[in-house]
């Protein structure tokens, strides 16, 4: 993975420089905010939910709370599902004090790219990659997909109501 | 008594923090806001605390402020900036009123605080003993902020003045918070040479000798610390990690081929009774008796039977069921209002009572108990029953039903929890401003629970609350599904039983029925229900079978691969992240330290009469 536009020191702020984590999923690359990462975990086998959408592949224990477990590809609606990769990784997002772990097939780099060359999704998306998509970046002659968190967590609507 | 009182104000003092939340919320001027209502609740709550308590002035001002704030709510009138102003002053004045009712009995003044004054004039005897008033004015001054003058209108002319008699006179003010005891003490050993008065200038009460009480308040009770459920729920998280570290200890210690009675086995097991009992005393933290709601109650019954002129007395039972501690404070308003409802509705006047032979006094039943791994309330009377007739035709006056529609008793006396129902002829003074039973009901569901109605003409009408014992500990019977575990609360398990296929009566269309306890019950293969696990192609069924029922008495048998264990497993919470899980009420892990689902009996069992139709509760089976 090319290092891209290398922040010089003392000049990074929240504002005009982006964090993101780079991850092959589905043979696909897509970006996470750093800041919505909380760990990345070795995989161990989800316990299985009953009936339920077939990208929350399962609940795993994390340090004694029950943690969901999507299928990241699956969400997104990617061909190539979980599987076919030997040994996947568990990226834990917590956003809106939800979470949950994005089983992926491996995380790539941390990226901290310049807000400018980061813009928002075309406005003609449509399908689960792409209304997950919370903004493009441009890096190196490259598209990155940007995720967006808050999309992806399992709908936890119904118990609110 | 003293425990609701302590109560109360716990949760006021949460009310006003939420109340002055809401107030600075920049949102507060939508009426649709979520401001205004929480602001609104929140005095609401407060107003029904006091009233039910008997701070009847706390009340009226609950109240004013209340009807204020429901002008904005209701969209009447506009917030201004000087309204808001007026609503955080009218908070602060309602937080003294209930710093008031919560102090002592004397009610908060408009009037400056109350001073003492204290007249003090030493005869010439006591500058004879050898004693200095200026001592006794310093110390009177160290009491507290001390306004001394001296009245010398007494004095003579110096050649009529005899140098050994007192003349002066010292005027002393003192802050009303100094003890009045204390300013008395100052004069323990001058008392009987001086001239001497000590008043309150508020009631001009002479001072209580020393013998008496003091006038601070005592402390009463248990001092507590209010500590955020957060921090209980990450404790309790630690608490159940721990469990699991050690018992995966216990197993690796066991594959070294350690025997049980080597050091470290020994060692271990000390160890594991330490954490049993941390578990029961974080438990405990949380897990409260019910008995200060039911003790609530019988005020409120007592109230609405008094403004409605009715007698009736409330019976409790199973008051030391331990219900989680949010539950408590969450019930408190839907109970209320079920049992005004109960005076309101449910029972008959005292004429008509007498003439149906029944005794003049109603009777409301408050019964609490833990039940198929949750806490079941019923709130029964004994009072004329549902006028299912009244019901239905309101329901179509109100549009809720079609004037030709078919409904079964169970299914019309459902109708009372429709949105938009009210039964009230008029709005007495208790039916408040239209919280029906539909919003008791949207309450307990957003606590995970079920409510459900029986009523028989003539003998009455009962409420049942189902609700989870959502952070408890629950014995459950752990079974093999497939590859998956799972488990099944203990007190929904009946029996477990081997099923021989010949036993089996084949329907057309659903599953085999299978006579257990005497009474048959569906079959159903647990694996395809939850769709964990198909059933075995190979033809081998699964043939050990889990009788369950829910708290309706519902029942179905379970088939499993495995019983594997029966334990106490601790409940985690599975919604939070995931949303609702059909027929699974939470999650557990393991001793592997590996996840498993909690069976809901009576969602699994819907689960199960959705597909199997011949098995759907039948109309009024509810109703006993």
């Amino acid at each position: 993975m090319p290092q891209t536009h290398q922040p010089s020191p003392g000049t990074k702020t929240d504002e005009s420089w982006h964090e993101l984590l780079s991850f092959t999923v589905g043979g696909q690359d897509f970006c996470l905010p750093v800041a919505n990462v909380r760990e990345i975990r070795t995989w161990s086998a989800p316990t299985p939910l009953p009936l339920h959408d077939p990208a929350l592949i399962g609940v795993i224990n994390l340090r004694g709370t029950v943690l969901p477990v999507l299928d990241l590809a699956t969400a997104l609606g990617l061909s190539t599902a979980l599987g076919t990769t030997q040994r996947p990784v568990i990226i834990v997002i917590e956003a809106a004090s939800r979470r949950a772990g994005l089983a992926v097939d491996r995380v790539r780099d941390i990226l901290t790219l310049p807000s400018d060359v980061v813009e928002p999704p075309p406005a003609l998306a449509n399908g689960p990659a792409q209304t997950c998509l919370a903004a493009l970046a441009l890096s190196d002659g490259k598209f990155l997909r940007i995720l967006d968190p808050l999309r992806i967590l399992p709908d936890t609507s119904a118990e609110d109501a | 008594m003293a425990d609701i009182r302590t109560g109360f104000f716990a949760e006021c003092e949460e009310l006003l923090e939420r109340l002055m939340d809401a107030l600075g919320d920049p949102g507060l001027d939508d009426p649709n806001g979520a401001a205004i209502h929480q602001a609104f609740r929140a005095v609401h709550t407060i107003k029904g605390g006091a009233a039910s308590l008997g701070f009847s002035q706390l009340a009226d001002h609950a109240h004013d402020f209340e009807t204020r704030l429901d002008l904005i709510r209701a969209g009447d009138q506009t917030l201004s900036t000087d309204d808001l102003l007026s609503f955080l002053r009218t908070a602060d004045r309602l937080a003294d009123h209930v710093a008031a009712a919560a102090g002592p009995p004397s009610p908060p003044d408009d009037a400056p605080d109350p001073r003492w004054s204290v007249v003090f004039h030493p005869s010439g005897a006591l500058y004879a003993s050898g004693n200095e008033p200026l001592h006794i004015l310093n110390a009177l001054a160290e009491l507290g902020d001390a306004e001394v003058r001296c009245d010398l209108s007494a004095l003579p002319a110096l050649a009529d003045l005899d140098p050994e008699a007192g003349y002066l006179r010292w005027h002393v003010g003192l802050p009303g918070t100094v003890p009045g005891p204390s300013i008395r003490e100052t004069f323990d050993f001058v008392e009987d040479l001086c001239d001497l008065s000590i008043i309150s200038n508020g009631g001009g009460e002479p001072a209580p000798p020393p013998a008496d009480a003091p006038l601070l308040p005592p402390q009463t009770g248990v001092a507590t610390v209010r500590v955020g459920l957060d921090r209980i729920d990450r404790l309790m998280n630690l608490v159940g990690e721990l469990v699991i570290g050690q018992s995966m200890l216990s197993s690796a210690l066991a594959h070294t081929g350690q025997t049980r009675h080597s050091p470290a086995m020994i060692a271990l097991e000390g160890l594991g009774s330490l954490t049993r009992d941390l578990q029961d005393a974080v438990m405990a933290i949380r897990a409260q008796p019910i008995k200060p709601l039911f003790q609530r109650m019988e005020r409120i019954l007592r109230e609405a039977a008094g403004r409605l002129g009715k007698s009736a007395r409330l019976t409790c039972r199973g008051e030391a069921t331990e219900v989680d501690r949010l539950l408590i404070e969450r019930l408190a308003e839907p109970l209320t209002h079920m049992i005004r409802n109960a005076v309101d509705h449910g029972l008959e006047a005292p004429t008509d009572r007498r003439a149906t032979g029944k005794p003049e006094t109603g009777e409301v039943r408050l019964l609490a108990a833990n039940r198929s791994g949750r806490v079941v309330i019923e709130i029964a009377d004994d009072g004329a029953g549902i006028d299912r007739t009244r019901v239905r035709d309101i329901a179509v006056e109100r549009g809720l039903i079609a004037a030709d529609h078919l409904l079964t008793d169970a299914e019309t006396d459902a109708l009372l929890f429709r949105p938009g129902f009210s039964t009230a002829r008029e709005l007495t003074a208790l039916s408040g401003r239209g919280v029906g039973m539909d919003s008791v009901r949207a309450a307990l569901v957003a606590l995970g629970g079920r409510i459900t109605i029986a009523s028989a003409p003539g003998q009455g009408t009962r409420f049942t609350l189902s609700l989870p014992l959502t952070l408890a500990v629950l014995d459950g019977l752990l079974v093999r599904v497939g590859d998956q575990t799972l488990v099944i609360p203990l007190a929904a398990t009946l029996e477990t039983a081997q099923i021989d296929p010949a036993d089996l009566k084949a329907q057309a269309d659903s599953p085999p029925l299978v006579r257990l306890r005497d009474r048959h019950v569906a079959l159903c293969d647990a694996g395809s229900l939850f769709g964990l696990a198909r059933p075995d192609p190979s033809g081998l069924p699964r043939s050990i079978a889990v009788l369950i029922a829910d708290e309706d008495d519902r029942r179905i048998a379970l088939l499993v691969d495995d019983i594997l264990d029966q334990t106490q497993v601790v409940i985690k919470d599975l919604r939070g992240n995931c949303g609702p899980v059909p027929g699974i009420a939470a999650a557990t892990i393991l001793g592997d330290g590996k996840v498993a689902l909690i069976v809901d009996p009576g969602d699994l069992i819907d689960l199960a009469t959705t597909t199997l139709p011949s098995d759907r509760p039948r109309p009024g089976q509810q109703a006993q």
